[in-house]
């Protein structure tokens, strides 16, 4: 079952920063990946691991640039169950 | 109004949530929640200093003293329930509220540890998850547990934050999101 991906506001803010503190060349290629990965995980929200007080959260790994990031997300299933809702991205740590 | 140690406080809201909790897992539950405290907050939410105690981490004196005030300020009872040849000192709230003074996330970690493990039984508990935390499997018997060491808070600004996830959590409950397609065809138009 696929949900459609949405982002709160905060979730926004925080993907802005994440964007924001990269080369303007490698910008682009990092919002691809980014949309790439969280429409893979709406795709199979089954790919979460739960941490950070039980929450589901995902971590993804994209090049740009030539480069290596990885970065993570919390996550919520719309009660609904139509919508998953990225609550929080992050940078993370291999 | 008035004022509670925050050590009472901590125990009181544990009871709130899980009524009839024997001491042992009381001060477990206080612990853990502690220890996520430290990995995400940087700090512990109570002012227990945890020793490796007889039966694991615990700050007798501490915790017998903030048990103490809750009875004497009528904010629990203890009562003592025979479990064949053991004695079980059972906790219980009243009806006289408390207000608490944590913070969101505080109150948050305080929910996550007693939801996870409310099934949990006391034995279980220290067996199988408190003695197999960080800081017990590094210190010896006797000694004050190192619970600095579980700060895994970031200094990057732009890592995990539990406050921004509850904030998060918050604007999804208000329905403040956006499509991922409009927010990522709004940041390429501006990353040109």
């Amino acid at each position: 079952m696929s949900y459609v991906p949405e982002l709160t506001d905060v979730a926004l803010e925080d993907l802005k920063n994440l964007i924001d503190s990269l080369p303007s060349s490698r910008r682009r290629d990092a919002i691809d990946a980014v949309e790439a990965a969280l429409t893979k995980l709406a795709a199979n929200p089954g790919l979460a691991q739960r941490e950070h007080l039980g929450r589901p959260s995902y971590r993804f790994g994209f090049a740009a640039g030539g480069v290596t990031y990885h970065w993570g997300c919390t996550f919520k299933i719309s009660e609904d169950e139509s919508r998953i809702v990225i609550t929080h991205l992050f940078r993370t740590a291999l | 109004m008035f004022a509670v140690s925050r050590n009472a406080q901590v125990l009181r809201y544990l009871l709130d949530a899980d009524a009839r909790v024997g001491r042992t897992k009381l001060a477990k539950y206080a612990y853990l929640a502690d220890l996520e405290a430290w990995k995400y907050l940087g700090r512990p939410i109570s002012e227990f200093r945890y020793i490796f105690d007889r039966h694991g981490p615990f700050d007798a004196t501490a915790f017998f003293a903030a048990t103490e005030e809750l009875q004497q300020a009528g904010l629990a009872t203890e009562s003592q329930v025979a479990i064949g040849s053991y004695v079980e000192h059972k906790l219980e709230p009243t009806s006289r509220a408390l207000e608490y003074d944590f913070s969101v996330a505080e109150a948050r970690v305080l929910d996550y540890v007693v939801k996870t493990y409310l099934s949990t039984n006391a034995r279980e508990l220290c067996e199988e998850i408190v003695y197999k935390t960080e800081p017990m499997l590094k210190a010896k018997p006797g000694m004050l547990l190192a619970m600095s060491q579980m700060n895994r808070k970031p200094g990057d600004r732009l890592g995990f934050s539990l406050d921004r996830m509850l904030a998060g959590e918050d604007s999804a409950e208000a329905g403040r999101v956006h499509p991922l397609r409009s927010v990522a065809d709004e940041l390429r138009t501006r990353a040109h």
